[in-house]
């Protein structure tokens, strides 16, 4: 394939803009959700957090919850 | 071996066996995701109307197909969640909410780059519009009032509250094509007569639709398996996962 062809290819009949823009950001979008999650989970599977562990001490000597 | 369908009822057995389902629709959706474009961009002719700039609607229809099919399938968990008191429907529907919203995001987006150079304009209040529009509002109303109360069971329920009611959205935007003059052309596709269009483009059409498809259920169940381990971060099952994660 020629510089040309990939050029044309590229243009996209004058809406290369339209078209790659709609793809590009599509893409963008897809990715950063799946690292997102990924990240999300990776951190509730991690040990827990100081934040974590200060409700765990502040929730022991606290009137025990009615199971609902 | 099928799983009975208990199993993804419970949380533990959910989170092992979408453990190993999440690598399947991964790979799914790179390779129908993969061959949707190549047929998409190689194969498909160019339109004889609209010219090149039609190729997006390899993404803009099959985004919109997956922002209403999620917002339904999340009224079902979310309403299945609150008659029976099921938590792991109810983490589901929290789980498709933003998954749902992105796809509403890329329709609007793909399709006000396919509206400036076909119509003229990036945006019109035309009925099909205003209406995925609305459906976007109806995600983000969901999100914000599930997140903002912190008992998740009354979250739950007040979420499952909006997203029924926002349910009569969805037949409103597939129909608004047919009941109101729209700027927005009319169906390609429909169950009554054969597409209104050349076979390459439907089938690159249909492989982007399961392309989406298997990535919604990549990243919902990986944000399913998310939200379980922060709901049931004080159960003993959890306990000793995260335990055995901070070990290696």
């Amino acid at each position: 394939m020629n510089t040309e062809a990939i050029a044309h290819f590229v243009r996209m009949g004058g809406h290369g803009l339209y078209i790659w823009g709609a793809y590009a950001v599509t893409l963008a979008l897809l990715l950063g959700e799946a690292w997102a999650v990924r990240r999300r989970h990776g951190r509730a599977l991690g040990p827990p957090r100081s934040s974590e562990a200060f409700e765990a001490f502040e929730s022991a000597d606290a009137v025990p919850q009615v199971q609902r | 071996m099928l799983p009975r369908l208990t199993t993804l009822a419970a949380p533990s057995r959910f989170y092992a066996l979408a453990d190993a389902l999440v690598p399947w629709f991964r790979a799914v959706a790179l390779l129908f995701g993969a061959a949707g474009i190549y047929i998409g961009f190689a194969i498909a002719p160019t339109d004889f109307q609209q010219g090149e700039v039609y190729r997006i609607i390899f993404i803009h229809v099959p985004a919109a197909w997956m922002s209403m099919l999620i917002y339904l399938v999340l009224a079902f968990w979310a309403v299945w969640g609150w008659m029976l008191n099921a938590r792991m429907a109810s983490m589901y529907a929290r789980a498709l909410a933003p998954t749902g919203a992105l796809f509403t995001v890329i329709a609007l987006w793909t399709g006000a780059l396919w509206g400036k150079p076909t119509w003229g304009a990036w945006w019109v209040w035309d009925a099909r519009l205003t209406s995925e529009f609305i459906l976007l509002l109806m995600y983000l109303g969901y999100i914000a009032l599930t997140e903002a109360i912190d008992d998740t069971r009354r979250a739950a329920n007040a979420g499952a509250l909006l997203a029924l009611v926002g349910v009569v959205n969805v037949p409103i935007i597939y129909f608004s094509v047919r009941w109101w003059n729209t700027l927005h052309q009319g169906a390609s596709i429909n169950l009554r007569s054969a597409p209104s269009m050349a076979s390459a483009m439907l089938v690159a059409m249909l492989l982007m639709t399961i392309a989406f498809w298997a990535y919604s259920f990549a990243v919902v169940f990986t944000r399913a398996r998310a939200i379980v381990l922060e709901q049931e971060h004080d159960t003993e099952w959890v306990r000793s996962l995260r335990h055995a994660g901070s070990m290696r």
